[in-house]
C-alpha cells in the first residue's frame, strides 16, 4: 500500500468533485443532524419531569439511534474521501461511498444514486487513487447537475463486478451516462478505460 | 384559550416524530404529513394556525406549498425549516408568505426560537382569523347599529367600528352634514364595553361660548350671575360612557385648549371651581369641515385634531353609496307609513327612477325628509314622482345628467322622456334642447305641450302652432319652478294649461 500524490489538474479537479458531492449531501447531514436534536430534545424535555415511564423515551431514543447510524456513514464516506487514497484502490468501497453520499436527492424529484457490488468480485484495483475516484464521481455528478437542465431525474444504479484483467464499474442511468471532457482530459495517463452505451457507462481498472 | 392546530410537513419521520412530541408536550395539537401535496389537502380541509414545513419534500416542495397556499387564499402561518439555508431560499419563501425561516439541525437552542415563533405566529393567524369572520359576517350586514347600508364602503365603515369600539382610543368622525355620523358615534358607544355608561351627545356649532362651555364643564354655585346651583357637565355626566362632540371644529379655541386638557390629564374643572374632578370618558368627536383648512387658518388647534383623530372614520356621502340608497328607501318608506298609519307600501317607477338619479346633497337626512314627506302627501298606495321631489327641483334644475328606461316602455313614453330630462337640463331653453336631441324644435315644444297636458309619449308634433305653445311650455317652466307664473303671458287657448301646472304645483 502506498500514497501516490496526484497530479495538479487531477487534483483539483478531484476537490470540485468532492466539494459538489459534499454540497448535495449537505442537507442529508442537516437531516441526520436534525432527527437527532429533535429526538435527543424530546427525551430531555420529558426525563426533566417526574413520572415519565421509559416507554414513552424508547421511540425517541431509537429515532436518535438510527439518525446517528445515517450521520455516521454520511461522515465515513466524507472522511474517507477526504482522505489520501492508497494503491491499491478498494473500487468496491470508493463506489460505496459515492452511494452514501449521493443517495440521498437534495431538491424533491432529483434522482439519486445507488449501489450494488458484487460480493465475490475482488474489487481492489492498480488505478491512482484520485484518478479512481474522479472516474467514477465525474459521470455520477454529470449526470446528477444534468437533470437539473432538462435532463431525466431516473436515478443512477452503479454495479461493480471483476473478471481476470479488471474491477469493472457500470453506471446505469435513465439517459446517456458520460465521462465528462474535463475528467476525459485528466485520466488521459491513467490505466483507466471506459465505453458507453445508449443509457450505461462501463469503466474499467486494472486489477491488482 | 385552545391553540389553533399545528400541521408538520416533512419527509423524515425521525424529525417529524420528534418535532410533534415537543409541540405536543408543550400543550399543541399537531397533525403530520409527510410531503408537500399532503399538506396542501390537509391545510385545504381543515383549519391549521401554523404550518412547519420542510423546504425540501417530495411531490410539492416548501415554496410550492406556500405559493399555493397564497393562490387559494387559504389562511394559514407557515415557518419554513430547511438543511438548505441560503440567502435566496429564505428571501425566495418570505417573498411567498412565510412567517419565519429556520436553519436545521434544530438544535436546543433553535428548537427555543421556534418554540417562541410558534405562538407569534399563532396570534397573527388568529387575529386575521377574527378579521377574515368579521369580514364574513359584515358581508351580508344591511344594518349595524341603527346604521342602514349594504354598500362595500358601509362595511368598511362597520368594521373600523367593530375594530375600534372596544378600544378606548378617540374617534374623529368626517362626513358631509346628514351622512349619520352621530349614528355612528353611538355605535361606538353601544359596541364598547361602556354600553353600559351614558351617551352624551353635544352640538358644538349650535351654542354660543358660554353656554357650550358651561355645557361641557359645568358650574359652580355662584360661579356667574344667576347661578344659584351646582350643575354637572357633560364630562361629568358621561362619565363612564362616551361623550359625542358635533360639529367640533367649531369650538372656540379657548374650549378647544380646556377640552385638550382634560382629554389629557381626564380631569376638569367646573366654572368657578377650584377642585379638579377625575373623569372616566371616551371622546368622539365629529365634523364636516375641510380640517386641514381649520387647522391653517387657526380655528382648530392642530394638538386638539391629533388627540381626538386617533381613529378616523370617513362617512361616504350617499350620492357614492348609490346601493344603499334604494334599501334606505324602502325603509324609510315603511317607518313612516307605519308612523302615519298609513298603507303605502312601495314607490312608483318613476319615483324610483328619480330617487336613483338625484345625488342627495344632504345626504340621507334628506331622503329620510323627502320619504316622510311623500308618505305624509301621497294619497294612493304608492309613493309617485310628484310626492317626491321636492317643488323646488321638479323643473328638473337638479335632474341627473343621465335616466334610466326601464324595459317595457313605449318608443313614446321614451322619448318624452328624453325631451323632458334635455329640456331640464338645457334651463328650459327648447331651442338647445331641439339641437342638443337632434331633433325640430316643434317637436320639442310638442312633447312638452303633451306632457303638461298629461298626454304621456303621445304627443303629436304640433309645428304649426309654435309662437303659443313656446309661451306655454315657459308659463309652465315658470309656474312649477314657483316663479313669476302669475306674470306669464297666456293666451286663452294655453289657460287651462296653466292652471293645469298650478293646480299641480299645489300638491
Amino acid at each position: 500500500m502506498e500514497y501516490v500524490a496526484p497530479s495538479a489538474e487531477l487534483g483539483a479537479l478531484w476537490a470540485s468533485l468532492l466539494q459538489t458531492a459534499v454540497g448535495r449531501a449537505s442537507h442529508e447531514v442537516k437531516d441526520a443532524l436534525n432527527g437527532v436534536s429533535v429526538n435527543v430534545e424530546v427525551i430531555r424535555g420529558r426525563t426533566s419531569r417526574e413520572g415519565v415511564a421509559a416507554s414513552a423515551l424508547a421511540p425517541f431514543a431509537d429515532a436518535a439511534s438510527q439518525q446517528i447510524d445515517r450521520l455516521v456513514l454520511l461522515i465515513e464516506a466524507v472522511l474517507g474521501l477526504s482522505r489520501m487514497e492508497r494503491t491499491p484502490v478498494d473500487i468496491g468501497l470508493l463506489v460505496g461511498r459515492a452511494a452514501v453520499l449521493l443517495s440521498a436527492a437534495p431538491t424533491a424529484g432529483a434522482a439519486t444514486v445507488a449501489a450494488r457490488i458484487d460480493a465475490d468480485a475482488t474489487v481492489s484495483a492498480l488505478a491512482d487513487g484520485t484518478a479512481a475516484r474522479v472516474a467514477v464521481f465525474a459521470p455520477l455528478l454529470q449526470y446528477l447537475s444534468a437533470e437539473g437542465q432538462g435532463g431525466a431525474p431516473a436515478d443512477l444504479h452503479c454495479v461493480v463486478t471483476n473478471d481476470d484483467a479488471y474491477v469493472r464499474v457500470v453506471i446505469e442511468g435513465g439517459a446517456p451516462v458520460v465521462m465528462p471532457h474535463e475528467a476525459i482530459a485528466a485520466l488521459s495517463d491513467s490505466r483507466i478505460t471506459w465505453s458507453a452505451s445508449p443509457t450505461a457507462l462501463a469503466i474499467a481498472f486494472p486489477r491488482v | 384559550m385552545k391553540h389553533p392546530k399545528i400541521l408538520i410537513a416533512d419527509d423524515e419521520a425521525a424529525i417529524t416524530t420528534g418535532l410533534s412530541a415537543i409541540l405536543e408536550d408543550a400543550g399543541y395539537v399537531v397533525d403530520v404529513v409527510a410531503d408537500g401535496q399532503k399538506a396542501l389537502d390537509a391545510l385545504a380541509a381543515e383549519r391549521y394556525g401554523v404550518v412547519l414545513a420542510d423546504l425540501k419534500m417530495p411531490k410539492l416542495d416548501g415554496l410550492a406549498l406556500l405559493r399555493e397556499l397564497q393562490l387559494r387564499e387559504i389562511p394559514t402561518e407557515a415557518i419554513i425549516i430547511t438543511g438548505q439555508a441560503t440567502v435566496d431560499s429564505a428571501v425566495q419563501a418570505m417573498q411567498v408568505g412565510a412567517y419565519d425561516y429556520i436553519e436545521k439541525p434544530l438544535n436546543a437552542e433553535k428548537l427555543n426560537r421556534l418554540k417562541a415563533l410558534i405562538p407569534k405566529a399563532l396570534d397573527k393567524y388568529q387575529v386575521q382569523q377574527k378579521n377574515r369572520e368579521l369580514s364574513s359576517r359584515l358581508e351580508g350586514l344591511t344594518h349595524y347599529g341603527e346604521l342602514t347600508g349594504q354598500s362595500d364602503s358601509m362595511r368598511s365603515v362597520y368594521q373600523v367600528i367593530e375594530a375600534v369600539a372596544p378600544s378606548t382610543a378617540s374617534v374623529l368622525i368626517l362626513g358631509e352634514s346628514g351622512t349619520g355620523k352621530e349614528l355612528v358615534a353611538r355605535a361606538l358607544h353601544t359596541k364598547s364595553d361602556r354600553a353600559k355608561g351614558p351617551f352624551f351627545a353635544l352640538n358644538c356649532a349650535a351654542l354660543p361660548k358660554e353656554i357650550l362651555e358651561n355645557e361641557l364643564f359645568g358650574h359652580e354655585k355662584g360661579a356667574f350671575t344667576g347661578s344659584t346651583n351646582e350643575k354637572a357637565g357633560a364630562f361629568e355626566m358621561s362619565s363612564g360612557g362616551t361623550i359625542f362632540l358635533d360639529e367640533m371644529a367649531e369650538m372656540p379655541t379657548d374650549i378647544q385648549v380646556k377640552l385638550l386638557r382634560a382629554i389629557e390629564t381626564r380631569q376638569i374643572r367646573r366654572l368657578g371651581g377650584k377642585k379638579e374632578i377625575s373623569v372616566d370618558i371616551r371622546i368622539v368627536a365629529a365634523t364636516n369641515k375641510n380640517l386641514q383648512k381649520a387647522i391653517t387658518e387657526g380655528e382648530l388647534r392642530e394638538d386638539l385634531y391629533y388627540r381626538l383623530a386617533v381613529v378616523e372614520i370617513d362617512l361616504p356621502p350617499l350620492r357614492d353609496r348609490a346601493e344603499d340608497i334604494q334599501l334606505l328607501a324602502k325603509e324609510f318608506l315603511g317607518r313612516f307609513a307605519q308612523q302615519n298609519g298609513k298603507t303605502i307600501t312601495s314607490f312608483e317607477d318613476a319615483a324610483w327612477e328619480w330617487i336613483m338619479s338625484y345625488h342627495w346633497p344632504g345626504n340621507v337626512r334628506e331622503l329620510n325628509n323627502a320619504v316622510e314627506r311623500a308618505v305624509i302627501m301621497s294619497r294612493s298606495s304608492s309613493i309617485g314622482p310628484g310626492d317626491i321631489i321636492p317643488r323646488h327641483l321638479r323643473n328638473g334644475g337638479e335632474m341627473s345628467s343621465s335616466f334610466t328606461i326601464p324595459v317595457g316602455t313605449t318608443a313614446g313614453e321614451a322619448r318624452q322622456q328624453l325631451v323632458l330630462r334635455t329640456f331640464a337640463n338645457s334651463s328650459g331653453d327648447a331651442a338647445r334642447t331641439a339641437k342638443v336631441l337632434g331633433i325640430p324644435e316643434q317637436d320639442v315644444r310638442g312633447e312638452m305641450l303633451a306632457l303638461i297636458n298629461g298626454d304621456a309619449g303621445t304627443a303629436p308634433t304640433p309645428r304649426s302652432a309654435a309662437p303659443a305653445d313656446d309661451r306655454a311650455v315657459k308659463a309652465r317652466s315658470r309656474a312649477e319652478s314657483g316663479s313669476k307664473a302669475k306674470k306669464a303671458p297666456a293666451a286663452p287657448a294655453r289657460k287651462s294649461t296653466a292652471k293645469k301646472a298650478s293646480t299641480k304645483k299645489g300638491r
